[in-house]
């Protein structure tokens, strides 16, 4: 019955890192046979904050980028129209993620609403 | 050549499930998970009784004993193993549909039991292993979902067991993408390791258990929170209530959950009710609250011997008051048990994620499982 009373979009939620991989990119990928550890699919790993984030951005929590420093090969800070994970999580020109079960619209709008203010890990 | 080439063929295969089927509590006879199998939360290994059943109840056909009555373990040694694969096919919301064939599980059980100390063992391959950057050991290959030493003493109405397993709480179905395991860290090898007491008494049976996280991240999946749950159920008739707590602290939140079980068999129509709702507080270490609610309503209609009819709606809503995030399912579900120690289970599914029912993810898939 709560859920009928749900009254909150995307807008009404935190686009700090910590909400993002906890709330959302964790439960969703970080399972046993995908973006764990042990299986990290195509070389990522999801399973922890400190690992999604290097593997997402291409940098290190807390360490300012280098001079030169790539970008990471999913997320470019600031602009999620050039960023590959929204493309995998709409399913656009590529094979969507998650490939069992679609994350709802209102979670990919949080994550596009992250990488759009800069991606920061804070 | 032939034994090192099922050996190979199995160690591909990956470490599926090896849970109960709470459809058949009531419907068969049995109330208890404990009458059935070896673990009093059920799953693995099965009794004498639940061979029996398997095969004269469940099948109507065949020998229900380990490797079909051709050999009798001592009776310190209780052995088993299940193998499943699956072929169906999906079709998500507005992508092209795709077939699929795939390995689920190939477990091997073990149980040694000297007096009132048991050690129990479950090895199957591990479908999450995958090759490094140098020579991986065999054992990244093997995988123990379930470890436990117990003590029980023969009649006596509690028992002990430490190792790793799930706490018990909820339905606990066979299929770990059922919302209650899958949105409940009892999802492929989430078991934490856990000290557990069990303690039965006329209509009642309760469960308390503390558990830690899985230290090995290459043998684990999840968030490895560390906590404790506890679990009662009271039986009566023609069926049974049970409510349950947990606890969860995990590196990047805290989940408090409660929920409630309830299992109601309708003589006359033939017909099993199974229904769970558990509502959890989530607070991430960031500081937001979230509430999250996870429901499932299933009805099975047994025709045995041979066959389980049922149908299940599922729900799960990560955070409640988040507009669109909610998932919901429908299943209908047709298990054949055409011979003892096989099954086929039919099970189809329509998904719709964010409230959006003209376009679901729609999932069919016949299951092929053989146990020893």
């Amino acid at each position: 019955m709560a859920t009928l009373a749900a009254c909150d979009d995307a807008s009404d939620r935190p686009t700090d890192w910590g909400y993002v991989h906890a709330a959302i990119l964790e439960p969703s990928c970080a399972t046993a046979r995908c973006h764990s550890k042990a299986a990290a699919q195509a070389a990522v790993d999801l399973s922890t904050s400190a690992a999604a984030y290097a593997v997402l951005t291409g940098r290190v929590c807390g360490a300012p980028p280098l001079p030169g420093e790539p970008i990471g090969n999913f997320v470019r800070p600031g602009h999620p129209e050039s960023s590959r994970l929204m493309y995998l999580l709409r399913g656009e020109r590529t094979t969507i993620m998650p490939p069992d079960v679609p994350l709802p619209d209102g979670e990919i709008a949080v994550i596009e609403r992250w990488i759009l203010e800069g991606a920061p890990c804070e | 050549m032939r034994v090192a080439l099922l050996v190979a063929a199995l160690l591909a295969l990956a470490a599926g499930t090896a849970r109960a089927y709470p459809q058949l509590q009531f419907t068969t006879g049995a109330t208890r998970c404990g009458e059935c199998h070896v673990s009093p939360d059920g799953g693995g290994l099965l009794t004498d009784y639940g061979r029996d059943e398997a095969g004269e109840t469940l099948s109507g056909r065949g020998d229900g004993r380990l490797l079909h009555g051709a050999w009798t373990p001592p009776d310190w040694l209780t052995l088993g193993g299940g193998l499943r694969g699956a072929l169906g096919g999906k079709r998500l919301a507005g992508e092209a549909a795709e077939l699929l064939a795939f390995p689920m599980q190939a477990d091997l059980y073990a149980r040694v039991a000297v007096g009132p100390v048991s050690l129990n063992v479950t090895i199957g391959g591990n479908g999450a292993a995958r090759p490094g950057d140098g020579a991986m050991a065999i054992t990244s290959y093997l995988v123990s979902r379930e470890h436990f030493v117990a003590f029980h003493q023969e009649d006596a109405p509690w028992s002990v067991r430490a190792g790793r397993f799930f706490p018990t709480f909820g339905l606990r179905p066979h299929d770990h993408t059922a919302y209650v395991r899958r949105h409940l860290d009892m999802y492929l090898l989430e078991e934490p390791y856990a000290v557990e007491g069990e303690y039965t008494r006329g209509r009642w049976q309760a469960f308390a258990s503390a558990f830690v996280g899985n230290p090995s991240a290459e043998l684990a999946a999840g968030d490895r929170a560390s906590g404790g749950a506890a679990s009662v159920e009271r039986l009566w008739d023609a069926g049974a209530v049970a409510g349950h707590a947990r606890a969860a602290v995990g590196p990047e939140d805290r989940r408090y959950l409660v929920g409630a079980v309830g299992k109601r068999w309708f003589a006359g129509p033939g017909l099993l009710v199974l229904a769970e709702l558990d509502v959890q507080r989530q607070r991430l270490a960031t500081g937001f609250v979230r509430y999250q609610l996870v429901g499932y309503l299933g009805v099975t209609r047994p025709i045995l011997p041979g066959y389980l009819v049922g149908a299940t709606v599922q729900r799960y809503a990560p955070d409640v008051s988040f507009r669109g995030t909610t998932r919901n399912a429908v299943e209908l579900n047709l298990q054949a048990f055409p011979w003892a120690h096989t099954e086929l289970h039919l099970l189809t599914r329509a998904e719709a994620t964010g409230g959006a029912t003209t376009h679901p993810n729609l999932l069919a898939l016949l299951q092929l499982h053989y146990f020893l």
